[in-house]
Protein backbone atom coordinates (compact mmCIF):
# COMPACT_ATOMS: atom_id res chain seq x y z
CA UNK A 1 0.00 0.00 0.00
CA UNK A 2 1.32 2.98 -0.68
CA UNK A 3 1.40 6.01 1.86
CA UNK A 4 -0.63 8.77 1.12
CA UNK A 5 0.52 12.31 1.73
CA UNK A 6 -2.31 14.41 3.88
CA UNK A 7 -1.80 17.91 5.02
CA UNK A 8 -4.15 16.77 8.21
CA UNK A 9 -2.85 16.10 11.44
CA UNK A 10 -2.69 12.55 13.06
CA UNK A 11 -5.42 13.10 15.47
CA UNK A 12 -7.81 15.01 12.47
CA UNK A 13 -7.36 11.49 10.47
CA UNK A 14 -8.02 9.72 12.76
CA UNK A 15 -11.52 11.49 14.65
CA UNK A 16 -12.52 11.27 10.59
CA UNK A 17 -12.32 7.29 10.68
CA UNK A 18 -16.25 6.72 11.35
CA UNK A 19 -18.16 4.69 8.59
CA UNK A 20 -18.95 7.53 7.09
CA UNK A 21 -15.65 9.43 7.70
CA UNK A 22 -17.42 12.87 7.95
CA UNK A 23 -21.09 14.29 7.12
CA UNK A 24 -22.83 14.82 10.57
CA UNK A 25 -21.75 18.51 10.92
CA UNK A 26 -22.93 19.21 7.09
CA UNK A 27 -26.43 17.03 8.41
CA UNK A 28 -26.91 19.38 11.64
CA UNK A 29 -25.95 22.67 9.82
CA UNK A 30 -28.50 21.45 7.07
CA UNK A 31 -31.34 21.67 9.91
CA UNK A 32 -30.26 24.27 11.96
CA UNK A 33 -30.39 26.59 9.11
CA UNK A 34 -33.55 25.17 8.13
CA UNK A 35 -35.07 25.63 11.13
CA UNK A 36 -33.74 29.50 11.55
CA UNK A 37 -35.05 29.83 7.66
CA UNK A 38 -38.45 28.67 8.72
CA UNK A 39 -39.33 31.99 10.77
CA UNK A 40 -36.70 34.28 8.52
CA UNK A 41 -37.94 32.87 5.52
CA UNK A 42 -41.45 33.53 6.21
CA UNK A 43 -40.56 36.72 7.20
CA UNK A 44 -39.09 37.28 3.60
CA UNK A 45 -42.14 36.59 2.27
CA UNK A 46 -44.03 38.83 4.44
CA UNK A 47 -41.78 41.54 3.90
CA UNK A 48 -42.08 41.29 -0.56
CA UNK A 49 -45.45 40.96 0.23
CA UNK A 50 -46.31 44.42 2.13
CA UNK A 51 -42.79 46.50 0.18
CA UNK A 52 -42.74 44.38 -3.25
CA UNK A 53 -45.53 46.87 -4.82
CA UNK A 54 -43.52 49.73 -3.35
CA UNK A 55 -41.63 52.83 -5.85
CA UNK A 56 -38.05 53.13 -5.28
CA UNK A 57 -37.72 56.38 -2.79
CA UNK A 58 -40.39 54.50 -0.05
CA UNK A 59 -38.57 51.06 -0.45
CA UNK A 60 -35.18 52.80 -0.25
CA UNK A 61 -36.59 54.21 2.91
CA UNK A 62 -38.33 51.27 4.35
CA UNK A 63 -34.38 49.72 4.66
CA UNK A 64 -33.55 52.46 6.97
CA UNK A 65 -33.97 50.91 10.39
CA UNK A 66 -31.54 48.84 12.04
CA UNK A 67 -33.94 45.89 13.04
CA UNK A 68 -35.10 45.86 9.12
CA UNK A 69 -31.34 45.55 8.09
CA UNK A 70 -30.30 43.05 10.57
CA UNK A 71 -33.32 40.76 9.75
CA UNK A 72 -32.51 40.95 5.95
CA UNK A 73 -28.73 40.12 6.65
CA UNK A 74 -29.35 37.28 8.49
CA UNK A 75 -32.15 36.29 6.12
CA UNK A 76 -30.18 36.54 3.24
CA UNK A 77 -26.96 34.86 4.96
CA UNK A 78 -28.81 31.72 6.12
CA UNK A 79 -30.25 31.44 3.10
CA UNK A 80 -27.39 31.39 1.09
CA UNK A 81 -25.38 29.04 3.03
CA UNK A 82 -28.65 26.53 3.29
CA UNK A 83 -28.32 26.77 -0.47
CA UNK A 84 -24.67 25.97 -0.75
CA UNK A 85 -25.15 22.86 1.61
CA UNK A 86 -28.26 21.66 -0.35
CA UNK A 87 -26.45 22.31 -4.26
CA UNK A 88 -23.04 20.65 -2.34
CA UNK A 89 -25.09 17.48 -2.34
CA UNK A 90 -26.85 17.60 -5.09
CA UNK A 91 -23.54 17.51 -6.74
CA UNK A 92 -21.52 14.96 -4.92
CA UNK A 93 -24.91 12.90 -5.66
CA UNK A 94 -25.03 14.02 -9.49
CA UNK A 95 -21.50 14.97 -10.79
CA UNK A 96 -19.77 11.69 -10.69
CA UNK A 97 -16.28 12.97 -12.44
CA UNK A 98 -13.95 14.10 -10.02
CA UNK A 99 -12.70 17.07 -11.73
CA UNK A 100 -16.03 18.58 -12.46
CA UNK A 101 -17.14 17.88 -9.32
CA UNK A 102 -14.76 19.62 -7.48
CA UNK A 103 -15.36 22.78 -9.98
CA UNK A 104 -18.99 23.02 -9.20
CA UNK A 105 -18.15 22.84 -5.34
CA UNK A 106 -15.77 25.66 -5.66
CA UNK A 107 -17.89 27.32 -7.71
CA UNK A 108 -21.10 27.36 -5.77
CA UNK A 109 -18.68 27.92 -2.68
CA UNK A 110 -17.12 31.48 -4.41
CA UNK A 111 -20.81 31.92 -5.77
CA UNK A 112 -22.81 32.09 -2.51
CA UNK A 113 -19.36 33.40 -0.13
CA UNK A 114 -19.57 36.60 -2.97
CA UNK A 115 -23.45 36.90 -3.35
CA UNK A 116 -23.15 37.07 0.47
CA UNK A 117 -20.49 39.65 0.57
CA UNK A 118 -22.54 41.79 -2.02
CA UNK A 119 -26.09 41.66 -0.42
CA UNK A 120 -23.92 42.51 2.82
CA UNK A 121 -22.71 45.79 0.81
CA UNK A 122 -25.96 46.76 -0.38
CA UNK A 123 -27.63 46.53 3.00
CA UNK A 124 -24.85 48.54 4.61
CA UNK A 125 -25.30 51.31 2.01
CA UNK A 126 -29.28 51.15 2.24
CA UNK A 127 -28.20 51.59 5.59
CA UNK A 128 -26.05 54.85 5.62
CA UNK A 129 -27.76 56.29 3.03
CA UNK A 130 -26.05 58.38 0.74
CA UNK A 131 -22.76 58.38 2.91
CA UNK A 132 -20.69 56.08 1.43
CA UNK B 1 -6.39 -4.73 -9.82
CA UNK B 2 -8.63 -4.50 -13.01
CA UNK B 3 -12.26 -4.03 -11.94
CA UNK B 4 -13.70 -2.26 -14.24
CA UNK B 5 -16.83 0.04 -13.34
CA UNK B 6 -19.35 -1.34 -15.70
CA UNK B 7 -18.77 -4.96 -14.64
CA UNK B 8 -19.89 -3.73 -10.67
CA UNK B 9 -23.77 -4.38 -9.72
CA UNK B 10 -25.78 -1.13 -9.82
CA UNK B 11 -28.77 -0.58 -7.62
CA UNK B 12 -31.99 0.00 -9.31
CA UNK B 13 -32.57 4.08 -9.70
CA UNK B 14 -35.26 6.76 -10.93
CA UNK B 15 -36.00 4.90 -14.09
CA UNK B 16 -36.98 1.50 -12.61
CA UNK B 17 -39.41 2.13 -9.98
CA UNK B 18 -42.92 3.34 -10.78
CA UNK B 19 -43.80 7.05 -9.97
CA UNK B 20 -45.54 7.45 -6.28
CA UNK B 21 -46.06 9.77 -3.97
CA UNK B 22 -43.13 9.51 -1.81
CA UNK B 23 -40.63 9.82 -4.78
CA UNK B 24 -42.48 12.36 -6.63
CA UNK B 25 -42.25 14.47 -3.42
CA UNK B 26 -38.52 13.93 -2.76
CA UNK B 27 -37.66 14.71 -6.19
CA UNK B 28 -39.70 17.68 -5.68
CA UNK B 29 -37.86 19.16 -3.10
CA UNK B 30 -34.57 19.03 -4.80
CA UNK B 31 -35.86 20.88 -7.48
CA UNK B 32 -37.44 23.61 -5.38
CA UNK B 33 -34.47 23.76 -3.58
CA UNK B 34 -32.25 24.34 -6.76
CA UNK B 35 -35.10 26.83 -7.49
CA UNK B 36 -35.32 28.60 -4.28
CA UNK B 37 -31.30 28.91 -4.89
CA UNK B 38 -31.78 30.61 -7.80
CA UNK B 39 -34.79 32.91 -6.46
CA UNK B 40 -31.52 33.86 -3.54
CA UNK B 41 -29.50 35.17 -6.20
CA UNK B 42 -32.13 37.20 -7.74
CA UNK B 43 -32.68 38.65 -4.32
CA UNK B 44 -28.71 39.77 -3.76
CA UNK B 45 -29.67 41.23 -7.17
CA UNK B 46 -32.68 43.17 -6.20
CA UNK B 47 -30.70 44.35 -2.61
CA UNK B 48 -28.27 45.43 -5.37
CA UNK B 49 -30.22 47.45 -7.53
CA UNK B 50 -32.35 48.78 -4.88
CA UNK B 51 -28.62 50.26 -3.24
CA UNK B 52 -26.49 50.82 -6.07
CA UNK B 53 -28.33 51.02 -9.62
CA UNK B 54 -32.03 52.47 -9.53
CA UNK B 55 -32.16 51.99 -13.41
CA UNK B 56 -31.79 48.32 -13.19
CA UNK B 57 -34.09 48.19 -9.94
CA UNK B 58 -36.94 49.53 -12.56
CA UNK B 59 -35.94 47.43 -14.98
CA UNK B 60 -36.75 44.99 -12.51
CA UNK B 61 -39.37 46.31 -10.95
CA UNK B 62 -41.26 46.61 -14.57
CA UNK B 63 -39.95 42.97 -15.37
CA UNK B 64 -41.64 41.46 -11.84
CA UNK B 65 -44.64 43.47 -12.47
CA UNK B 66 -45.32 41.40 -15.99
CA UNK B 67 -47.22 38.70 -16.66
CA UNK B 68 -44.03 36.52 -16.81
CA UNK B 69 -42.58 38.00 -13.63
CA UNK B 70 -45.55 37.60 -11.79
CA UNK B 71 -44.94 33.81 -12.69
CA UNK B 72 -41.85 33.96 -11.65
CA UNK B 73 -43.09 35.18 -8.19
CA UNK B 74 -45.77 32.77 -7.96
CA UNK B 75 -43.60 29.95 -8.24
CA UNK B 76 -41.21 31.00 -6.28
CA UNK B 77 -43.84 31.80 -3.50
CA UNK B 78 -45.46 28.05 -4.07
CA UNK B 79 -41.90 26.72 -4.01
CA UNK B 80 -40.84 28.42 -0.91
CA UNK B 81 -44.31 26.99 1.19
CA UNK B 82 -43.29 23.59 -0.38
CA UNK B 83 -39.57 23.44 0.38
CA UNK B 84 -40.76 24.79 3.88
CA UNK B 85 -43.76 22.58 4.85
CA UNK B 86 -41.63 19.35 3.68
CA UNK B 87 -38.96 20.21 5.50
CA UNK B 88 -41.17 20.22 8.41
CA UNK B 89 -41.92 16.43 7.31
CA UNK B 90 -38.12 15.90 6.61
CA UNK B 91 -37.66 17.00 10.39
CA UNK B 92 -40.43 14.48 11.38
CA UNK B 93 -38.76 11.79 10.12
CA UNK B 94 -35.16 12.80 11.29
CA UNK B 95 -36.81 12.90 14.89
CA UNK B 96 -38.33 9.35 14.03
CA UNK B 97 -41.56 10.12 13.27
CA UNK B 98 -44.17 9.99 10.65
CA UNK B 99 -42.48 7.00 8.73
CA UNK B 100 -45.28 4.32 8.45
CA UNK B 101 -47.00 4.36 4.98
CA UNK B 102 -50.12 5.69 5.79
CA UNK B 103 -48.99 8.72 7.68
CA UNK B 104 -46.22 9.36 4.78
CA UNK B 105 -49.06 9.41 1.84
CA UNK B 106 -51.00 11.48 4.52
CA UNK B 107 -48.62 13.98 5.08
CA UNK B 108 -47.28 14.03 1.91
CA UNK B 109 -50.91 15.40 0.21
CA UNK B 110 -51.31 17.88 3.83
CA UNK B 111 -47.98 19.55 2.45
CA UNK B 112 -49.11 19.65 -1.50
CA UNK B 113 -52.20 21.21 0.21
CA UNK B 114 -51.09 23.59 2.31
CA UNK B 115 -48.42 24.61 0.50
CA UNK B 116 -51.17 24.99 -2.70
CA UNK B 117 -53.66 26.93 -0.58
CA UNK B 118 -51.33 29.46 1.01
CA UNK B 119 -49.79 30.46 -2.00
CA UNK B 120 -53.44 31.07 -3.36
CA UNK B 121 -53.90 33.29 -0.11
CA UNK B 122 -50.47 35.32 -0.68
CA UNK B 123 -51.58 36.00 -4.04
CA UNK B 124 -55.07 36.98 -3.60
CA UNK B 125 -53.41 39.43 -0.51
CA UNK B 126 -51.14 40.79 -3.70
CA UNK B 127 -53.89 40.84 -6.33
CA UNK B 128 -56.30 42.78 -3.74
CA UNK B 129 -53.73 45.38 -2.81
CA UNK B 130 -52.09 45.93 -5.87
CA UNK B 131 -54.90 45.13 -8.28
CA UNK B 132 -53.68 42.33 -11.26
Amino acid sequence: MTKVFSLKTPLARAKGLGSSKNGSGHWIAQRVSAIALACLGSWLVWVLLKIGGYPLVDTVSWFRSPLVLLAMSLTVLTGLYHGYLGLQIVIEDYVSHHGWRIGFLVFIKFLNVISGGLALLALLKLGLGSSI
Amino acid sequence: MTVSKSQRPLSPHLQIYKPQISSLLSILHRLTGLYLSLGSYVLVLWLLFLAFYPQAFLGMYNFFGSFFGKICLISWTLTFFYHLFNGVRHLFWDAGKGYDLKTMECSGWAVLGASGALTVAVWLCVFLRWGF
